[in-house]
């Protein structure tokens, strides 16, 4: 008797487990037709940003008075985020057909929506308004299903900065203006003050190749390209820039710190970043702030500045899609990016906006200096949207087969092969 | 006992060779169960480091949240003691979000979820461990089956029945998929298991019904894995990220462990308000935990009786 219960009781917990674990599954597949975006602009939208409050909750709150009191019978329930898990918020959203009406996202949470048709194509409800945004933003949200997955909003690139404290101690040499002179240079700050030149990291890596020519996709994102002489050259020189101690050790195995981190306590001598992290760095070392000294990002000259473009997108289930679209419209238009970017550190994807005074002004400071700097390479088109293919996911991808590269342990040429492997079935694992 | 006596037999046959005196007291003060110097120092030195372990990183947070703005936070270990403490980040903590809300909100879900923690997992382990029924092994089976899936196998299907009962943006809706615990009614279960049949007997026998025996016998007897199963279940609830972000979209209901999130972000991140930010959501924990501390090592014990 004893034994018999036992035996019912393993079958059901099993078919229970079994159940459970089907249940995620066969929810908000494919989608249907266009949502109907022809209907008045009116009634009730849910807007969803990634981590804007409380910086921003001033801008925000204005420009939705603004919009509801131009279209009476409209309202904007705001809803922000915090960006850490926003890509897991977004997908349980998805599947079970909850999202906001217009969502903040930057390309990269983006894809997986956009790579399944989830999101309204701007290409087809907005195209009129591509001239409107500088068209390495435009591109930034083409995931071949849906060719603009979302209208640009707000933008980050970088600038390069140095600790002017270390450069120094190393004799001044010039700064890096190419990933390959970055390697070279810190090589140097290595041998003479016996810090880091510069962090690498997971994210930053396919901007490294992408800007020394290598494709990393092909045209249509179903293989990977990243087994090139380029490649291998480049790798080799950060394998041996490791052993110098030219990067930070703990960089490549284990990544407690970030490269905001290292560089804040002195132990690197270059960050590339967006000038949002002046802040946090001043917030933060005081003393190294003061010390630094911003330049043009690199690549600037071979326009391969890497950039990150925000976007906003309104889902296919969208219940009132007329009002979202023409909120986002609203919320990305020339005056109100450029009244964003006047109260913070990002940039507008407008053309008009960026050739705003604003930005040229003459530099008091180095938040200043680096305002202009990157504004100008927005306009000048001296940035380059990374193939949308490459997220995050094929960012770490990519980062765990050179990590042993860079430690030594595999040779260069095998890390690279195994890499393009893996990224070519993680490109085909989507196309099906 | 009789371990230490063998133990100390030969050394005292080879006393004569050593002439120090020193041993000598010592093998006594042994013999009575007392410790010697040695022993005494290195429990001392293994005890500082424990302290050192756990407590280190509190203090230096506790250093970064008292420093001055013009103080740099970054560095290892850089400089612990502020050279210009305040008290202020304790209070732009408060005004940057508000904290005190999240704090509120918490506050409410952990009562709840330790309300119904204790409520279903008392009475489902009383079930299991003292009630006969038909499909009782299978009930037990069918636990400890689904007691292995992460929160996040099953995050969509919750959100959907959640929604379903038109509980999305609610706290109930937060605490309710998370309302009784299995680890919980596995503790009870156990510690009911432990209590001797005679004394659920002598209640009959005197005349107790099963309510009766629950209430007055029963429950006092657990006392130890209450306290074990409110502490999880507060624990539990003060943790949870993810699913509150899911289900909420109202940011005026965030728990505090995401509304701290917005302290650090990539417009800003103030490490001091942060480290003042985490210190005080740490307090409601500690304070549970260090009120309920001696019922929650009775409780342990009372598991490993039946282990």
């Amino acid at each position: 008797m004893q034994r018999k219960t036992r035996t019912i009781s393993l079958a059901a917990a099993t078919a229970a487990a079994v159940a459970v674990a089907l249940s995620g599954c066969g929810l908000g597949s494919g989608t249907g037709a266009e949502a109907d975006v022809s209907g008045a602009v009116e009634g009730t939208i849910t807007f969803q940003t990634m981590q804007l409050s409380p910086t921003f909750d001033e801008y925000i709150n204005a420009a939705i008075d603004q919009f509801e009191s131009e279209n009476p019978g409209t309202t904007v329930k705001w809803t922000d985020i915090p960006s850490d898990q926003a890509a897991r918020k977004v997908s349980a959203d998805s599947a079970a057909g909850t999202l906001p009406d217009v969502m903040d996202l930057d390309a990269a949470t983006l894809a997986p929506l956009g790579r399944d048709s989830r999101v309204l194509d701007m290409s087809v409800q907005a195209a009129d308004l591509q001239d409107r945004y500088v068209a390495s933003a435009w591109e930034s949200f083409d995931y071949g299903a849906t060719a603009v997955a979302a209208l640009p909003w707000y933008l980050n690139s970088p600038v390069l900065m140095s600790n002017s404290a270390l450069v120094q101690q190393a004799g001044s040499p010039a700064a890096p203006t190419s990933y390959t002179e970055l390697l070279e240079v810190s090589k140097e700050i290595a041998e003479k003050t016996g810090k880091a030149g510069f962090q690498p990291t997971s994210i930053g890596f396919p901007n490294y190749l992408l800007s020394l020519g290598v494709p990393l996709v092909n045209d249509d994102s179903t293989e990977a390209i990243v087994d090139t002489p380029e490649a291998e050259e480049f790798l080799q020189n950060l394998a041996d820039l490791y052993t110098d101690g030219g990067i930070p050790a703990d960089s490549v195995t284990a990544a407690q710190r970030t490269e905001i981190d290292t560089f804040s306590q002195g132990e690197t001598a270059y960050l590339e970043t967006g000038p949002s992290r002046l802040k946090i760095i001043q917030q933060n070392a005081p003393q190294v702030f003061d010390a630094i000294t911003i330049d043009q990002p690199l690549g600037a000259q071979e326009s391969t500045t890497w950039v990150v473009a925000h976007g906003l997108a309104v889902p296919q289930t969208s219940k009132n899609a007329a009002t979202a679209v023409a909120f986002a419209e609203f919320l990305t238009s020339p005056e109100n990016q450029l009244a964003l970017a006047e109260q913070s550190s990002v940039f507008p994807s407008t053309a008009e906006s960026l050739q705003d005074p604003f930005f040229s002004a003459e530099p008091t400071d180095a938040a200043t200096q680096a305002r202009g700097i990157v504004a100008a390479s927005l306009f000048d088109g001296g940035t380059m949207a990374k193939p949308p293919a490459v997220d995050a996911e094929y960012a770490n991808t990519l980062w765990s087969s050179v990590q042993t590269a860079i430690t030594g342990e595999t040779p260069v040429k095998d890390a690279l092969a195994a890499a393009q492997t893996q990224l070519t079935e993680l490109l085909q694992s989507r196309v099906q | 006992m009789t371990t230490t006596a063998a133990r100390t037999a030969p050394s005292v046959s080879s006393a004569p060779t050593t002439p120090t005196p020193v041993p000598k007291p010592r093998r006594r003060s042994r013999r009575r169960g007392a410790i010697g110097p040695l022993e005494r120092t290195i429990r001392w030195v293994l005890m500082i480091i424990a302290v050192a372990v756990v407590l280190g990183p509190l203090l230096w947070q506790l250093g970064t949240a008292l420093k001055g703005a013009g103080e740099a936070t970054v560095g290892f270990p850089g400089s612990l003691v502020p050279s210009d403490p305040t008290l202020e980040n304790f209070v732009t903590a408060f005004t940057a979000v508000p904290l005190g809300r999240y704090l509120l909100n918490s506050g409410a879900i952990a009562l709840l979820g330790v309300t119904f923690n204790l409520l279903l997992a008392t009475l489902t382990g009383y079930a299991l461990a003292r009630i006969p029924f038909r499909g009782r092994a299978l009930y037990i089976g069918v636990l400890l089956a689904t007691a292995a899936l992460p929160f996040e196998v099953i995050l969509i299907s919750t959100l959907l029945v959640t929604r379903g009962l038109g509980l999305q943006d609610t706290l109930l809706g937060v605490v309710l998929p998370q309302a009784v615990s299995i680890v919980s009614i596995l503790v009870m279960r156990q510690a009911f298991l432990a209590i001797p049949d005679e004394i659920e007997e002598a209640a009959t026998m005197d005349g107790a019904g099963a309510v009766r025996t629950f209430w007055s016998i029963m429950l006092p007897s657990v006392r130890g894995s209450i306290a074990v199963v409110a502490v999880l279940g507060f624990l539990d609830s003060w943790d949870q990220f993810l699913w509150p972000l899911v289900i909420l979209s109202d940011p005026a209901n965030y728990p505090v462990n995401v509304g701290v999130q917005f302290l650090a972000g990539a417009f800003s991140a103030d490490q001091r308000v942060i480290s003042a930010a985490a210190l005080i959501v740490m307090i409601p924990p500690l304070l549970v935990y260090f009120l309920l501390q001696k019922q929650v090592f009775t409780g342990l014990a009372e598991g490993a009786l039946k282990g």
